[in-house]
């Protein structure tokens, strides 16, 4: 509370006045005068801002906006800005003079325009508002914790911190886009096909104009067209198109492996885009859209439809899925909790006070029967003890042995009697002796600095945690003795609140630990219970990372194996690294001169070696899904929108597009 | 060394900002009353050297340096010439209130110190953070108050405060001064006889007890008053973690050691789940006995000799310093 300008000031003054107080005061009566004028000035701005503290701690509102287009939303759209608006107002009875509040930005996210941070006086009742802006290039989430309080006096002596939550998930839907997979812009697009061009050219019961033709014996008389038969003198029939649609199910990858990488920027924020586009497409040419999330464990689904509502409903899926965090994968403890701890710290300084979350002393003393090896020095003395018992005279003449060595000869008798007797007694509880000394240098450890630093905050983390869960007591003593329970604690706590760690990718033994084999398994059962459900003109969209499964994508080609059986059509779009140049033409044996090892750095070579393994398992992806006649498409690279809106034109038997 | 330069050219321009002015103009006067009274009282340096660190503080925004104008103040209060060639003579309590000097004195240095303080809230840093920061950004701008929110009434408002403290610190001398401990008589107090008495220890040690007695009263009866608003003003959260901490506290031990067993048990069973690697028979080596043995046979020895290092030491530095 007391800030270094208001402890200097207190010790000075208090110092004085006591000073003064002594014979000093008789002499030079204005040094207690000043003394003790300052220490009254120094409790009475002290007891105003504790009163002032205290009475509007709690009592402060906060409304937040999120508005987009100028109009408040409760989702967001992605590579669009949207303003955030709080609205910070003081219900208490006490104004605070000087305060600095800050809205917490969502972890990863930089602000594109205005400030959210602010200086201001809070008087009661008189709104302060704060005002930023904010713009995603994916789908995801933001994350808004609430609004940090910064309270000071005038003088700068004291100041307290105070966190005020207030948690609110904004969803970041995929971007909109025309029916032609580009992205809306304020200029409007014809996307109307030119006159005589019918996207849908097969007769049916729609209700668009497809042709006239000469009347047919049966044809029923409502669908006579009566202008044109009279001009030509004869019978004309009206056609119309068919409006039977191309289904289209999307199979979103949602494993481990697309959620790595900074906020808004991951894979799967690619992919999201991508399914997008591709949904609000085919949804503007009235096809039946699905999606079908799966991961490395399950997969669920969204049945196809072509509604508005469904395809909000769609979109909200994928930036759900795009929301999703990484599993950072085992970490060191220190580490995790080098991350958790300032992030607890800024958003519950109040479970931080040392008269709720206490930390005793004895909490870092290290028991020695606690360690596994504590018997094998508390062994001898009971071995000792069992030794007096039996051979009390053998141990009797040890000690005289030893006492006769050792005893110190000082010359004075006051002295060498107590030094006799302390000698004898060591000697006689000689294995007693050595146990103090064990006992007491293994305790004393867990007061060193370092350790003692990270007990602190281990045990402040720790019944911050039982108490966010309601939890019982004794759990916090299972977060201080068990690195595992506490890691994955904290990794929850992270995840809750949308902080990345950058992942371990590869495991003790050098394996790439987010291959997720099982996902192709996952992907096949989804794929298969679709076709079950299937009817004519199918189009699977899969959207999923499979360049590093290798032969664990047996059952993913057996799927589509069946698949293309039953005349449906499959695509793959892979996710593709912004900075990853594309394949290059094999090389026939030739060996790769970037590769050799003495032309480059380590370090590059390695960055050359990571990145040729990658191109060539895209190669070997892409062709062995060639030979079941599936196309791989790269998101980001190639244009995967377009080239799925052409398929589905295909599908439907002919090419309109432009 | 630019960064320091560019931070220092910053501060001045906010210093010299219009807004600030009224801040900076009642520094410099109350700067100016303490460097004159200095010379009515004593010497030229009893003047000169509080408003020295006094501009240092101001001008350089060394921000220890209002300390070291009220310190050496108070010094040249004791000792005129700064250093003790002469002392001035004592003065019977009596004669020492509500002196004009002092009270200009003290006036002075009360505005002075806030007017400082709140200005280098306005341009040098108004609080500090003390949280542990994940990435610290490079150049962030100091927390500083707006200079929009100065108003006129700010610099009234200081002289009321000191007006009143100052007669607060008056009658608290008054008191400590004239009122002596007696605990012959019932209630323990009594009036100071006038002149420089025999009793005069007495006297300054039963000023000390007031004064401890009074502060930590106020500071108890503060403590134990806002303790109690804190309790009553307790949120869910926190007094979850009351009732969290008081268990573990109460169980500690107890769950200590049986956690300790437990994440032992889970540790050899891990220990047993992770695929080892093919184990080599080595050539011509003694069996291993274990880590922990090993460990304990280590620790042990170390034991052994610190035991060996302290007693002999000991009766060596005994020897010595005893001379037998």
């Amino acid at each position: 509370m007391l800030t270094a300008r208001g402890w200097w000031t207190a010790a000075i003054a208090t110092v004085m006045a006591a000073l003064g107080l002594t014979g000093l005061g008789d002499t030079a009566p204005a040094i207690p005068i000043l003394g003790l004028t300052i220490l009254a000035w120094f409790l009475l701005e002290l007891t105003l801002f504790a009163v002032r503290f205290r009475r509007n701690s709690g009592q402060i509102g906060i409304v937040r906006e999120v508005l987009q287009g100028g109009r408040s939303v409760i989702t967001a759209w992605a590579k669009s800005t949207c303003t955030v608006r709080v609205t910070i107002t003081n219900r208490g009875p006490s104004a605070w003079p000087l305060v600095f509040m800050k809205d917490r930005l969502p972890e990863g996210r930089k602000i594109r325009g205005g400030d959210n941070t602010i200086s201001s006086e809070l008087q009661p009742d008189v709104p302060v508002v704060i005002e930023y802006e904010l713009r995603s290039n994916s789908a995801g989430l933001y994350r808004f914790e609430g609004v940090e309080f910064r309270v000071s006096d005038l003088t700068g002596m004291f100041y307290r911190r105070y966190f005020q939550r207030e948690p609110l998930d904004v969803l970041i839907l995929p971007p909109l886009t025309d029916d032609e997979g580009h992205q809306r812009a304020d200029k409007r697009f014809n996307s109307l096909p030119p006159p005589g061009l019918h996207r849908l050219r097969r007769a049916g019961g729609g209700s668009e104009l497809l042709d006239l033709r000469d009347y047919r014996p049966g044809d029923p008389p409502k669908m006579i067209a009566w202008k044109p038969s009279a001009k030509k003198d004869k019978l004309i029939t009206k056609e119309y198109e068919s409006d039977v649609p191309v289904r289209v199910m999307l199979f979103l990858d949602q494993s481990e492996s697309v959620r790595i990488g900074p906020a808004g920027e991951t894979p799967i924020g690619k992919l999201a885009e991508t399914a997008s586009g591709i949904a609000q497409a085919a949804a503007a040419s009235r096809d039946l859209v699905g999606l079908t999330r799966f991961d490395e464990e399950k997969s669920d689904v969204l049945t196809p439809a072509r509604t508005k509502v469904h395809t909000i409903r769609l979109l909200g899926k994928l930036a759900e899925a795009a929301a999703r965090m990484p599993n950072p994968g085992p970490r060191q403890i220190d580490e995790l909790q080098d991350v958790a701890y300032p992030i607890a710290q800024e958003m519950y300084p109040e479970l931080f006070d040392k008269e709720y979350n206490s930390r005793p002393w004895g909490m870092y003393w290290l028991p020695l029967m606690d360690t596994r090896w504590g018997w094998i020095v508390a062994a001898p003395v009971f071995i000792w003890m069992a030794l007096i018992y039996f051979q009390f005279f053998w141990v009797v003449n040890f000690t005289f042995n030893v006492v006769r060595v050792v005893r110190p000869r000082i010359g004075t008798l006051w002295l060498d009697v107590p030094l006799f007797f302390l000698t004898a007694i060591m000697a006689f509880f000689l294995p007693f002796t050595v146990f103090v000394l064990v006992w007491f240098f293994n305790g004393i450890r867990g007061f060193f600095p370092g350790r003692a630093r990270r007990m602190r905050k281990r045990k402040q983390l720790a019944a911050i945690f039982v108490t966010l869960d309601q939890d019982s007591p004794g759990k916090i003593e299972r977060y201080l003795r068990d690195d595992d329970a506490l890691a994955d604690r904290i990794g929850r706590f992270l995840t809750d609140h949308q902080v990345r760690i950058p992942p371990k990718l590869y495991d003790q033994f050098g394996k790439y630990r987010y291959r997720g084999e099982s996902k192709a398994q996952v992907l096949a059962t989804a794929m298969l219970h679709t076709i079950v459900r299937a009817r004519d003109n199918e189009l699977y969209v899969v959207l999923a990372d499979l360049n590093d499964l290798g032969d664990d994508l047996e059952p993913f080609l057996k799927a589509i194996r069946v698949t293309r059986s039953r005349h449906h059509h499959v695509m793959v779009v892979v996710p593709w690294p912004e900075d990853m140049p594309p394949p290059e033409p094999a090389r026939n044996g030739v060996p790769d001169e970037e590769l050799t090892w003495r032309a480059h750095q380590p370090g590059r070579f390695v960055h050359l070696a990571l990145m040729r393994g990658y191109q060539h398992r895209f190669e070997e992806l892409r062709t062995n899904l060639a030979r079941v006649g599936v196309p791989v498409v790269r998101a980001s690279v190639d244009d995967p929108v377009r080239i799925v809106l052409d398929r589905i034109d295909r599908i439907r038997g002919m090419r309109s597009r432009r | 060394m630019t960064e320091k330069a560019d931070n220092l050219r910053a501060y001045w321009q906010r210093l010299l900002d219009e807004r600030l002015r009224s801040y900076v103009v009642v520094v410099a006067a109350s700067l100016l009353i303490i460097f004159v009274l200095g010379l009515i009282a004593g010497s030229l340096y009893a003047g000169l050297i509080p408003v020295l660190f006094g501009l240092c503080g101001l001008g350089l925004r060394w921000s220890v340096m209002p300390i070291f104008c009220v310190i050496s103040v108070a010094w040249f209060q004791a000792l005129p010439f700064g250093i003790p060639v002469y002392s001035p003579p004592r003065i019977d309590a009596s004669y020492t209130h509500f002196r004009i000097s002092d009270l200009l004195l003290v006036a002075a240095v009360i505005v002075y110190l806030i007017s400082q303080y709140r200005l280098y809230s306005l341009a040098h840093l108004a609080v500090p953070d003390d949280r542990i920061f994940r990435k610290r950004r490079k150049n962030e701008l100091p927390d500083l108050r707006n200079p929009d929110l100065v108003e006129e009434r700010e610099i009234p408002q200081i002289l009321v405060i000191m007006a009143l403290v100052l007669i607060v610190g008056q009658f608290l001398w008054l008191i400590l001064s004239e009122v002596v401990l007696d605990f012959r008589i019932l209630p323990p107090f009594r009036m100071r006889e006038s002149g420089l008495r025999r009793d005069w220890s007495w006297t300054i040690s039963s000023r000390l007890i007031m004064f401890a007695i009074g502060f930590g009263i106020v500071i108890f009866t503060g403590r134990l008053f806002f303790w109690w608003w804190k309790l009553r003003r307790l949120n869910a959260e926190e007094a979850q973690l009351i009732l969290a901490d008081t268990g573990w506290v109460e169980m500690r031990r107890e769950a200590a050691r049986l956690e300790t067993w437990r994440s032992d048990r889970i540790d050899r069973k891990r220990a047993r789940l992770i695929p080892r690697a093919p184990k080599r028979k080595p050539k011509n080596q003694k069996p291993w006995l274990g880590p922990a043995l090993g460990r304990a046979c280590l620790t042990l020895m170390v034991a052994i000799v610190i035991a060996l290092v302290l007693v002999c030491g000991g009766s060596y530095l005994f020897l010595r310093l005893f001379r037998i």
